[in-house]
Formats: C-alpha cells, sequence, structure tokens
C-alpha cells in the first residue's frame, strides 16, 4: 500500500494557460511567467549577496563531479553543487566592504561520517608536489580501501588539477606539472575520502603547502 | 561542545516551536552528533541491548545517553562523557589502576578479581574519541583480561587535543559485554 501525495490526480503536470507544472529530482513545481519587471536598483545588500552567489557557484562550477561525490547522500533533491553552495556559503566568504573573496580554508567538497586520515601534508619540490597523510585505519571509522579525493587550485590562473585516486593506506600521491614551476603561484589543496561503495565519505581538511618560494 | 552537523536551512519554521519541543530536539541533536561516529563498536557492544539488531542497538544507546548524560537546561544543554555508556551489560569490569598518556600511545593498566562469570580470555577494548574532531580509534592489537594492560596507538588527530577515553570488555565469542568505564578526558 502507498501513500497518495498532492491528491488523487497527482502532482499537477504540463500546461494550463501562462502556468507550467514539472517534477525534478521528486521535487514537483510551478512555473510561470513573470507578472512584472522590478525596475527598481538593487540595493548594496542585494549586490553583495550576488557577488556572493555569482563567485561560489562559479567556483564550484568545474568541480560538480567532485561535489556530486562529496555530497551524495544529499543529492536525491538537490545537485552536488546545489548542496554545497547551501552547505558552504554561510561561512566561506572574506568581505571587505564591496570586495568578495573566498576564504579557501574553509571550503568544504564534501560532508559524511567517514574519518579523516591526520597527518595531512603538502610540499612542493621541483615540479613535483608531494601529498601525504596517515595511512593508518585505527580500528574503526576508515578502512585501507578508501579513496583519496584530492582537490588542487591554483588561484593566479584559477585552474583546478586533477590529482590521481590514490587509497588510503598508500599514504601518499605526487602531482607532477611545469605549473609548479611558474611564479607568482598560489596554490590550494584539499583531500577527501571516499569508501569503497561510494557511499561514505569524509570531511574535507585544507593541507596548507610548505614552499617559501611561492 | 561545538559539533556542527548537516541540517536543511532552506526550510524555515513558520511556527514557533514549543520549549519542551526544541529542548528535546537540541537533546536528539547533541546525543546524535555524539554517538555517530562511534557506531561501529555501539552495533557490537549494544547488540543485546538491541535484540541482535545493529539498528535497535544505536537506539537503546541513544536512548540511554539521552536520559543519563544529559546535563543543563535548553538552549544550554550537553553531554557528560563521564555519564556516555559506550557499551553495556552483565560481564564483570575490571580495576584500572593507571592511565598513561604518552605524545603518540595510550597505555592503561589494570587489576581483575575472578568472578565465575569473568574468563581470562576476554578481550579488553580501549577506545578514544574527540567528538569536536570527530575522531575515534580503538586498540587494533588482541589483549586479554589476563594481560592486565593494554596500549592504543593515537590517531594523529587526538596527538595535539583533548580526547575522552573509554574502556570495556567482551568474551571471546562477542556475547558478552561489560558496562564501559570512562578513563577522563586527556591530552595527547
Amino acid at each position: 500500500m502507498g501513500t497518495i501525495k498532492e491528491g488523487i490526480n497527482g502532482p499537477f503536470r504540463g500546461k494550463a494557460g501562462s502556468v507550467i507544472g514539472s517534477n525534478w529530482r521528486k521535487v514537483n513545481y510551478i512555473k510561470g511567467l513573470p507578472q512584472f519587471k522590478n525596475k527598481r536598483a538593487a540595493s548594496a545588500d542585494q549586490l553583495l549577496e550576488r557577488r556572493k552567489f555569482a563567485l561560489l557557484n562559479r567556483f564550484f562550477d568545474p568541480i560538480s563531479t567532485v561535489l556530486e561525490i562529496g555530497f551524495k547522500q544529499f543529492t536525491s533533491r538537490a545537485t552536488g553543487r546545489n548542496v554545497a553552495i547551501s552547505y558552504n556559503y554561510d561561512h566561506v566568504f572574506l568581505i571587505d566592504g564591496a570586495h568578495v573573496t573566498l576564504d579557501f580554508p574553509a571550503l568544504q567538497f564534501s560532508h559524511g561520517s567517514l574519518f579523516t586520515a591526520g597527518d595531512e601534508q603538502a610540499q612542493v619540490n621541483g615540479d613535483v608536489l608531494y601529498i601525504t597523510w596517515d595511512p593508518e585505519t585505527y580500528g574503526m571509522g576508515r578502512s585501507m580501501d578508501d579513496k583519496a579525493h584530492i582537490v588542487l587550485y591554483e588561484e593566479t590562473r584559477e585552474i583546478f588539477y586533477s590529482v590521481g585516486r590514490p587509497l588510503r593506506h598508500e599514504g601518499a600521491a605526487q602531482f607532477m606539472n611545469n605549473v609548479l614551476t611558474l611564479r607568482p603561484l598560489k596554490l590550494h589543496l584539499w583531500l577527501f575520502f571516499v569508501d569503497r561503495a561510494g557511499k561514505q565519505v569524509s570531511r574535507t581538511v585544507y593541507i596548507p603547502i610548505e614552499n617559501p618560494e611561492f | 561542545m561545538d559539533i556542527d552537523f548537516f541540517y536543511d536551512r532552506s526550510k524555515p519554521k513558520k511556527k514557533e516551536q514549543s520549549y519542551g519541543r526544541l529542548a528535546v530536539q537540541q537533546r536528539m541533536r547533541l546525543a546524535m552528533a555524539f554517538l555517530h561516529p562511534l557506531r561501529p563498536i555501539i552495533a557490537e557492544s549494544w547488540l543485546n541491548q538491541g535484540k541482535g539488531n545493529r539498528s535497535k542497538a544505536f537506539g537503546q544507546a541513544l536512548k540511554a545517553l539521552m536520559q543519563e548524560a544529559m546535563d543543563g537546561h535548553y538552549p544550554d544543554q550537553h553531554i557528560v562523557a563521564e555519564r556516555v555508556r559506550i557499551s553495556s551489560g552483565l560481564l564483570p569490569a575490571i580495576h584500572v589502576e593507571d592511565v598513561m598518556c604518552g605524545d603518540r600511545v595510550l597505555e592503561v593498566y589494570f587489576s581483575d578479581e575472578s568472578t565465575p562469570i569473568a574468563s581470562s580470555t576476554d578481550e579488553v577494548v580501549l577506545v578514544v574519541y574527540s567528538p569536536e574532531a570527530g575522531v575515534a580509534g580503538r586498540n587494533t592489537d588482541v589483549f586479554f583480561r589476563r594481560d592486565g594492560h593494554i596500549r592504543l596507538k593515537l590517531p594523529a588527530q587526538l596527538r595535539s587535543q583533548r580526547f575522552h577515553a573509554y574502556l570495556f570488555l567482551h568474551n571471546a565469542r562477542k556475547k558478552q559485554f561489560s558496562r564501559s568505564i570512562y578513563l577522563g578526558q586527556l591530552a595527547g
């Protein structure tokens, strides 16, 4: 036996006059034509909110597949990027008057109960970035075969790089690219783990990169 | 205690909720946030109370925590880690004599009185847990009641911060468990 939602005919779908009913990820929508156009100029607060939203949306755009993995348990009624924006919006902005920038260490690309590795470190040597973490499992909350998802971002050139998917027990990863020899260089690195079944994820850890030459 | 958890901000509450309901909701949130990282342990150690069902076992542990280990009044309710039972049962516990917390290792020395129910082959489990970091660990080597000593390598995240330590025993078939003993809040 099931329960009937939204009446005997189900949710409204299709077109009736200027109204369109549709369904997306189990969410029922009714869309209509705009009744009026607001001609008033946006206030300073509205502009600030729009800048914040645009900045975060643009930043998450290239890594939407990563966000689908990191927020998978919340994506039944939203996309990974929707959830990531909702989750990060409150705490990832550095606001200086009308100027908005991202607080990179505060960004989270995942949320879950899998334990993080601990002792995460990263170092650039020439054109190689060395990343290490504690590979042990300590008896609970982690598995040897958890996959590490590493996100590397170069702030000056606004480019994300793929660093591969090593396993937790490997305890290390390397990234080799000529971009590491360029200056100026502003690198940001995040790490989170996903279990073998792809169901459980850990929180995201920001790894500061040690290199005084930057 | 600062534990963050995921919640849906997109659903504004239209009606202001009653004090009692808000208090119970906060108790539930705190209890869930505290116990959730310990699920793998609780699924075994409360299994008898959950009548063999892992989900019911967690529910029983949650109920016990909300009844016994909560302090304060809404909105300042908090969990008293000392009163939290991460395992429950009738197996006789041990007498803890010394707790030595080093930089990377936690060692506990204990003694035992022989009773008809207790067996020298009962396994001892030592659990360290920081709800703030959301990280826990347990001993990976096997230690028995007769050893009088247990050793645990601290997870990297707990080496630089305070954590709670609990100890309990179970028999070789993991059918009988002891009530957990709180060893205190320690610093790595």
